[in-house]
């Protein structure tokens, strides 16, 4: 019998992981769900495997709502805390754009415990976010913008000591919206590679999460403090069930979508493991009676959580109605299938690839592994990648290798015509104003010699012409020697040698790409739901909704708790 | 400045795209720059003057002819930087010398990364300086003027018998100075491209309100 196997055992598998030519579309990359290797879920299960020890050390916020909090995460080994700067905002200012200036609320992640003088400096530098410095005590920044029809219901309530309309708060799902949270030598913030051997941040972005994670319980004490200050003493808390719906916002735009371009052995890493999860449960010849049951449960809970799943961005609006239609479709496949056939969970997903939308197939790789915790959470020890070990180049291999490695790997490089205007049509820049990604129009806007590294499909496929220009038997040191220009499309290849999950494979700067679908990938694997698409650049989620508050990491439903009870099942 | 290693990187990389080299030769430059800071070296200053020094100067200028010769030269002064990613490039695995190359410094990382490959210990030597660097580390002697000469008429660089001393702790931070980070941070503002109101609600995706 499967599904007793730890990591650290090797796991055959039968059926091998996806293609990396099925997997890297955009399509396909921005129809991702989250899983439960995703590393809000993995932070969650250290927090709780750990021990961790929760509490606030300082709330010293007026009746305006404006002061410090210090809210402290104690760990097996070390310390952190939370300082955030609660502030009056001017409803005019309030935009969650990187453009911003000013916010509701500013957080900075602390080594340690703050001293009266670190809070001092800090209080100078957080609140002004990119324009303030942290030092190396800090290892994140960022800030929150209130969700003002949320916040105010909520706060009107409890002050009058009733309790907000659950159905209506689990349609928004958060009372305060996060834009960007900064880590990694950002603005003066810890390099990543003085903390990444430290057992709670070696995966990745588990620093930035735990920032998110202690936001949301600032986001509850901050609306019960000001409905104190309206309501006194007749002031009510928030209910437990209702708490539980509420997670933090989160508005995410270009800034992060040249990342997965610039950590092209991180991507693979995360995307391996998620190939190598499926392939596992695929695997499986014969399902246990108990995972059949998680699985019928979970697409259960999914059915019903896939109804709040709101937006108004036209496309997405269209695939959300294609996927509940898919999860019908699933649940009737589901509820009829013995699990008695030859490798029934491949079976599964091979009838799911044929029947279902890209949402729905997507989604079905997510429930494939949602039952499989001890078969594939090992997975998330080999998510993290040190970009620098494959940074440099090897310039001995031979130019017939070099070619044949790319002609096998690359073909969807040479499928498109970079000379039509269509497929050359932007580039991506940094901005002067806020040094922030930015994707703009070739053929109507200044800057475009200006342009980032991330036209990959292009400058790849310019390299592959000019090594036709060399004998076969040069080296790849000869051949950079005279084109220095194609240095970082050399290494790109050289990196999909050893991580064949390294490149996204559709062009970038076509007319028609939408850089939504590289950050609803990234956002995936953060453990995201929710996605709201303001734009085809911009796009709203939700991060930890339904999941336990660090008082409650103890419960016995935790494992699942990205999926809501269903009403009655309790 | 006090800043963090990766703002270094990052800032070398602007830096050298927007005074002459490739994107992906910016990029060793950076790496080159965070590899000396975080052992205690001024990877930041030298990468200051020698951009102000090869500003818009074409790379195949500052470029060796042949990375394999037994002195490895260009027309004129080498860029420590491309001379370096070509003998890395090369896999030099024998003594060889560079001639007229300017900031020696910024080659020394290029050395380590031969030595970290072969799994031996090179040294690295100009007027007043001896470095041994690769498989166990790094050992600099030398006075601070020496090391950041900006030119130098060779450099030698033999595998060597010696071992270099382990690198133990990496610096947290990098102290530049404050003009020094002002140069770098010029010369990074010629990667950017000026916002216009165009740009703003088309490029960065804003545009509709996020007031609710």
């Amino acid at each position: 019998m499967n599904g007793q196997h730890t990591y650290d055992q090797l796991v055959e598998t039968v059926v091998p992981r996806r293609d990396p030519s099925l997997v890297m579309r955009l399509a396909r990359m921005g129809s991702f769900h989250q899983t439960r290797l995703s590393f809000m879920r993995n932070l969650l299960r250290r927090l709780r495997g750990g021990n961790w020890i929760f509490s606030i050390e300082r709330w010293e916020v007026d009746d305006v709502g404006v002061g410090v909090g210090v809210f402290q995460a104690k760990g097996p080994e070390r310390t952190y805390s939370l300082v955030a700067f609660a502030n009056d905002l001017d409803p005019s200012k309030r935009s969650d754009r990187v453009i911003a200036e000013e916010w509701d609320a500013t957080f900075t992640l602390f080594d340690g415990v703050p001293t009266q003088a670190d809070i001092d400096r800090l209080s100078k530098n957080v609140p002004l976010q990119e324009a303030g410095r942290i030092s190396e005590k800090e290892i994140s920044l960022s800030r929150a913008n209130r969700s003002v029809r949320m916040f105010e219901y909520v706060r009107d309530c409890l002050a009058t000591g009733a309790q907000p309309d659950k159905a209506k708060l689990d349609a928004v799902g958060y009372l305060m919206r996060t834009t960007a949270v900064y880590g990694s030598a950002k603005f003066g913030a810890i390099d990543r590679f003085h903390i990444e051997d430290r057992r709670e941040f070696n995966a990745p972005f588990q620093a930035e999460l735990l920032s998110v994670f202690m936001t949301r319980w600032f986001t509850i004490e901050i609306v019960e403090h000001l409905a104190r200050v309206k309501g006194g003493a007749k002031a009510a808390k928030l209910a437990t069930n209702i708490k539980r719906g509420l997670g933090v916002g989160n508005s995410t735009g270009l800034g992060m979508a040249p990342f997965l371009m610039n950590h092209p052995a991180l991507l693979n890493n995360w995307i391996m493991c998620r190939e190598e999860a499926l392939a596992r449960v695929r695997s499986i010849a014969n399902p246990t009676a108990e995972t059949v049951a998680k699985c019928r449960n979970i697409l259960a809970r999914s059915i019903d959580d896939a109804t709040r799943w709101n937006t108004d961005h036209e496309g997405q609006a269209d695939r959300v109605v294609e996927f509940q239609s898919d999860l019908q479709k699933l649940q009737e496949r589901v509820s009829n299938d013995d699990f008695a056939g030859d490798l029934p969970w491949d079976a599964l997903y091979r009838w799911a690839e044929k029947n279902l939308s890209l949402e729905g197939q997507e989604f079905v790789v997510t429930l494939l592994i949602e039952p499989h915790g001890d078969l594939v959470d090992g997975l998330t020890d080999c998510m993290a990648a040190d970009e620098w070990r494959f940074f440099r180049i090897d310039g001995s291999v031979p130019l017939d290798t070099f070619k044949e490695q790319f002609d096998e790997s690359y073909a969807w490089v040479m499928r498109t015509d970079y000379s039509v205007k269509e497929e050359n049509a932007r580039f991506w820049y940094a901005s002067e104003e806020k040094l922030e990604p930015r994707v703009g129009e070739r053929h109507d806007e200044e800057g475009a010699e200006r342009e980032h590294p991330l036209a990959t499909g292009r400058d790849l496929s310019a390299m592959r012409k000019d090594l036709d220009r060399f004998s076969d038997a040069d080296s790849l040191a000869a051949f950079l020697l005279e084109h220095p220009e194609h240095r970082h499309a050399v290494r790109r290849v050289q990196i999909n040698g050893y991580h064949p999950y390294s490149e996204v494979q559709d062009n970038l700067i076509s007319s028609t790409m939408m850089p939504i679908d590289l950050l609803r990938c990234k956002l995936s694997f953060f453990g995201a739901t929710k996605f709201d698409p303001r734009s085809d650049r911009w796009v709203r989620i939700t991060m930890f909704q339904n999941a336990p508050y660090p008082d409650e990491l103890d419960q016995e439903d935790f494992d699942d708790w990205v999926y809501p009870v269903l009403k009655g099942a309790n | 400045m006090r800043v963090s290693i990766g703002e270094v990187q990052s800032t070398v990389m602007k830096a050298t795209r927007g005074a002459y080299m490739s994107w992906g030769m910016a990029e060793e430059a950076g790496r080159v720059a965070a590899w000396l800071e975080t052992r205690r070296l001024p990877g930041a200053t030298a990468a200051a003057s020698l951009v102000e020094e090869n500003d818009s100067i074409p790379m195949a200028r500052l470029s060796p002819v042949d990375p394999f010769e037994v002195i490895v030269k260009g027309e004129g002064r080498l860029c420590p930087v491309m001379v370096g990613a070509a003998i890395s490039d090369a896999n030099r695995d024998e003594a060889f010398e560079i001639a007229a190359v300017a900031h020696p410094l910024l080659l020394v990382s290029f050395v380590a990364q031969l030595g970290e490959g072969q799994q031996t210990d090179f040294s690295v030597t100009w007027h007043g300086v001896e470095i041994l660097c690769g498989y166990n580390g790094l050992t600099v002697k030398g006075e601070e003027a020496d090391l950041l000469k900006n030119y130098v008429s060779s450099v030698k660089i033999a595998p060597s018998d010696q071992k270099a001393d382990a690198v133990i702790k990496r610096e947290l931070r990098a102290e530049v100075e404050d003009t020094i980070w002002d140069i770098l941070e010029h010369y990074a503002h010629r990667t950017y491209v000026p916002a216009s109101e165009a740009s703003r609600l088309a490029g960065a995706g804003a545009g509709l309100t996020d007031n609710d």
